[in-house]
């Protein structure tokens, strides 16, 4: 037990004099972690608070019912706070994507409205200069169908009226009928929203988005983090642990000592960035919506109840690099895990996203199980099935890192 | 000849050295692990938002035919079908569903009245969520839009009955002769990209898994050059390439870059070839070629930086998240341009349908290469 107390004591002054730069470190990744979360809140966000999406708008639009068009667009329609319209020109409107200053922009052929009012439909080119297409242009493929569709049941209506109007020998009526109706469309597709009665129910004891984006953000932090375990580590040969064996610190005595000093090199960074960002979402007012009404710092409470996600990531980062003596080898190891890993149990995209069956394996993951765990501390609901399973793991990585240090001495 | 041949022996004993190394064969496996594991996954049932569909009245024929309208039209959503109104508000409250849209019972005649009264306040339908957000808000407007082909006929209906022929008898069939006769059909909009001679097939067809295929691939070319720099370091630390003169220190820095990102970008291009978002392999040669030489460029300025092996493998953290966020791999943001500028997979991820990225490369390569050749001269001095 002495051996053990000393060995783990060394172990400390070692990771303690790294813990300096493992800091700085950690807040440049948690500097690019705040980036990401703040564009995903941001892209979650509705009504005015959130970033609009810029489109330009680009070739003949003098028509008089196309500017009443975008009018109605830029300032009666629901879709006004998710998305800006800006007339320009086509070179205005390529410098613009060029800079990242516009999503995309659209162009209006000439003659466009005269096509509508005559059922040829010219079409509308949508221009984006997304580098790999994306989420947005998914989205915007499904908006496409549900405008065109808006537009061309609208037109089959009024020719069909029209149609009817002249059958009927009323044709003294049909500027008239067609201006009515005209506006009658307009009017119930601007008012769209009263098609249907909206109830919020509430997250209650559910997560918000935004809760599941703070801890998703949180578990790639921690995974990305073992990169700086790498130095500190690996060993390119087993010669101190031989040795130490030898004077009767066993492989698990070592193992445990090193993961002990490791988990409090981890905490200790953790912590900091903890304070840190609590001081900044009390100055800046940020809340999600499972923080409202609660006082006192609930970042550090809610990092205090993750601890044991934290221990067995330790583990399971230990492990890692107890298999290999490289440290490039450890480093490209420890992030291929991280980013498989962490896609998986649904750090990039939702879980929700993927089909059942990667659901089903994100739940029997230890980053799966990690993540619903700290949902439910997030949400102060007790999940201790959840808490036994990363305990479980917890012994299996270590279990595992012994086993492979026994080997690695065994060997001499 | 000479050269060539020895240029080729060079080749060869780099390839040796890196292919030794299991870590570096680990991640060129993990190319078409990757791509296989996400078009297995992209081709089950799976969607952004999961919304639950109820009716009051299973025996409505309007609703249950817009049920069927929304459950046959595969897009981002996945829809389940519910058996009640109770479990409908049980089931997004316990967070399976996100929203529940509940059509209530008479639905014909509650449209008619819905277009008839001038957006009367009976609502038609009922939803429910936990909370609402943006792609909440976009999933209502498919809702609009699988219902409004019957508000439009019944808008249509109503304008006819009750303001044109307000009195006088019309049948039905009239009605819907007239309705159908014109029949507009097609897409209002086409997609384009920047370059007009591009083609938007991979746009229209994409899926969302799918989508940050090509991104994720790029940043393992970036990563691969990162690896092949950190194992020049651990070389040079090692004493290895002492024997090598100061001068040809730096050709070798760049065969060792480029020979490790020859063999991620060969896979990566057959991994594209397979995924099914391939262009043409003119371009697709170009890009991968222009981008390997940035990234040796890119890898070459980081080792001057950091100049130790650990300075380096603490930097990859941050360098990777940095370029998953400011590239468009998942998402493109707007802002950053000065930092986006500075990253190899952005211009590599742009210049796939914008020629003006590609020339962005060629200006790229350029100044790293010249910053290079002058730290190194300032630094022998």
């Amino acid at each position: 037990m002495e051996n053990f107390l000393i060995y783990l004591w060394i172990q400390l002054k070692r990771m303690g004099k790294t813990f300096p730069s493992i800091l700085l470190m950690t807040l440049l990744l948690t500097g690019s972690m705040v980036l990401l979360a703040h564009l995903l809140l941001e892209t979650d966000a509705s009504g005015e608070e959130k970033q609009k999406v810029e489109i330009g708008l680009v070739g003949d639009l003098s028509d008089s019912y196309l500017g009443f068009g975008i009018y109605a667009i830029k300032n009666m329609d629901s879709s006004r706070f998710a998305v800006e319209f800006q007339p320009m020109t086509e070179k205005e409107a390529i410098a613009g994507l060029n800079a990242g200053e516009l999503s995309a922009y659209v162009s209006i052929p000439d003659g466009f409205m005269d096509s509508i009012a005559w059922g040829e439909n010219k079409q509308i080119t949508y221009v984006t200069s997304s580098g790999s297409v994306g989420l947005g242009t998914i989205i915007m493929n499904e908006l496409a169908e549900t405008i065109s569709s808006l537009l061309t049941e609208s037109q089959n209506a009024i020719y069909g009226m029209r149609k009817f109007v002249k059958e009927n020998n009323m044709q003294d009526r049909l500027g008239k009928a067609t201006d009515d109706m005209n506006l009658r469309y307009i009017n119930f597709i601007l008012n769209r929203a009263s098609l249907y009665e909206l109830k919020i129910i509430g997250v209650s004891n559910q997560l918000s988005m935004m809760g599941y984006y703070v801890c998703s953000i949180i578990l790639f932090f921690l995974l990305l983090w073992g990169i700086n375990g790498a130095s500190l580590l690996i060993r390119k040969d087993a010669a101190l642990p031989r040795l130490l064996a030898a004077r009767g610190q066993g492989a698990a005595c070592q193992v445990f000592g090193e993961y002990l000093a490791y988990l409090a090199l981890m905490l200790a960074s953790l912590f900091c960035i903890a304070v840190i960002l609590e001081i900044g979402m009390k100055m800046t007012g940020f809340q999600i919506p499972e923080w409202k009404g609660k006082e006192g710092a609930v970042l550090l409470y809610f990092i205090i109840r993750i601890v044991p996600v934290a221990a067995m990531l330790s583990a399971f980062q230990l492990w890692l690099y107890e298999t290999v003596s490289g440290m490039v080898s450890g480093i490209l190891l420890q992030f291929l895990c991280s980013v498989c890993l962490g896609y998986l149990s649904g750090c990039f995209y939702p879980l929700y996203f993927f089909p059942e069956s990667i659901e089903k394996l994100a739940g029997v993951l230890p980053t799966g199980v990690a993540l619903k765990y700290m949902d439910s501390c997030l949400i102060s609901q007790t999940a201790l099935g959840k808490l036994a399973v990363i305990l479980l793991y917890l012994t299996f990585f270590l279990l595992l890192a012994v086993l492979v240090r026994k080997r690695k001495i065994g060997k001499g | 000849m000479g050269r060539m041949r020895r240029l080729l022996v060079w080749y060869y004993l780099l390839s040796k050295r890196l292919m030794k190394k299991y870590s570096f064969f680990l991640l060129l496996c993990a190319v078409p692990i990757l791509v296989l594991a996400m078009k297995t996954v992209s081709r089950q049932e799976s969607g952004m938002l999961t919304i639950l569909l109820c009716q009051e009245d299973k025996e409505d024929k309007l609703s249950s035919k817009i049920v069927s309208d929304l459950v046959e039209n595969r897009g981002v959503l996945r829809y389940i079908l519910g058996s009640s109104i109770e479990e409908a508000y049980e089931i997004v409250r316990e967070g399976k569903a996100d929203a529940a849209w509940i059509f209530k019972e008479q639905m014909q005649d509650r449209l008619d009245t819905y277009t008839a009264d001038n957006l009367s306040e009976e609502p038609l339908i009922s939803i429910v969520e936990r909370e609402d957000n943006v792609p909440l808000q976009l999933s209502r407007e498919k809702l609009y839009g699988a219902l409004y082909s019957y508000i439009s006929y019944s808008l249509y209906q109503n304008f006819i009955r009750n303001d044109l022929m307000k009195g006088i008898e019309i049948t039905e069939e009239e009605l819907e002769r007239d309705y159908r006769a014109t029949d507009v059909e097609g897409s209002l909009f086409r997609f384009a990209f920047v370059n007009p001679t591009e083609s938007t097939e991979e746009a229209e067809e994409l899926n969302y898994l799918t989508a940050p295929l090509r991104g994720m691939l790029a940043l393992i070319v970036i990563l691969c050059g990162i690896a092949s720099t950190m194992y020049y370091l651990q070389d040079e630390e090692m004493g290895i390439i002492s024997w090598l003169p100061a001068a040809k220190r730096q050709l070798f820095i760049y065969g060792y870059q480029v020979t490790a990102m020859l063999y991620a970008g060969t896979a990566v291009l057959l991994a594209l070839y397979f995924s099914g978002i391939f262009m043409t392999w003119k371009k697709e040669l170009l890009l991968m070629g222009g981008y390997i030489l940035m990234s040796a460029g890119f890898c070459n300025l980081l080792r001057r930086l950091c100049r130790t092996l650990k300075r380096m493998g603490a930097c990859i953290p941050f360098l990777m998240m940095g370029m998953f966020v400011l590239c468009p791999v998942f998402f493109a943001i707007r802002g950053f341009r000065l930092i986006q500028y500075l990253l190899p997979p952005f211009y590599y991820l742009s210049g796939v349908h914008n020629a003006a990225f590609f020339y962005g490369m060629i200006f790229y390569c350029a100044a790293a290469y010249f910053i290079d050749v002058l730290l190194c001269k300032i630094m022998d001095r």
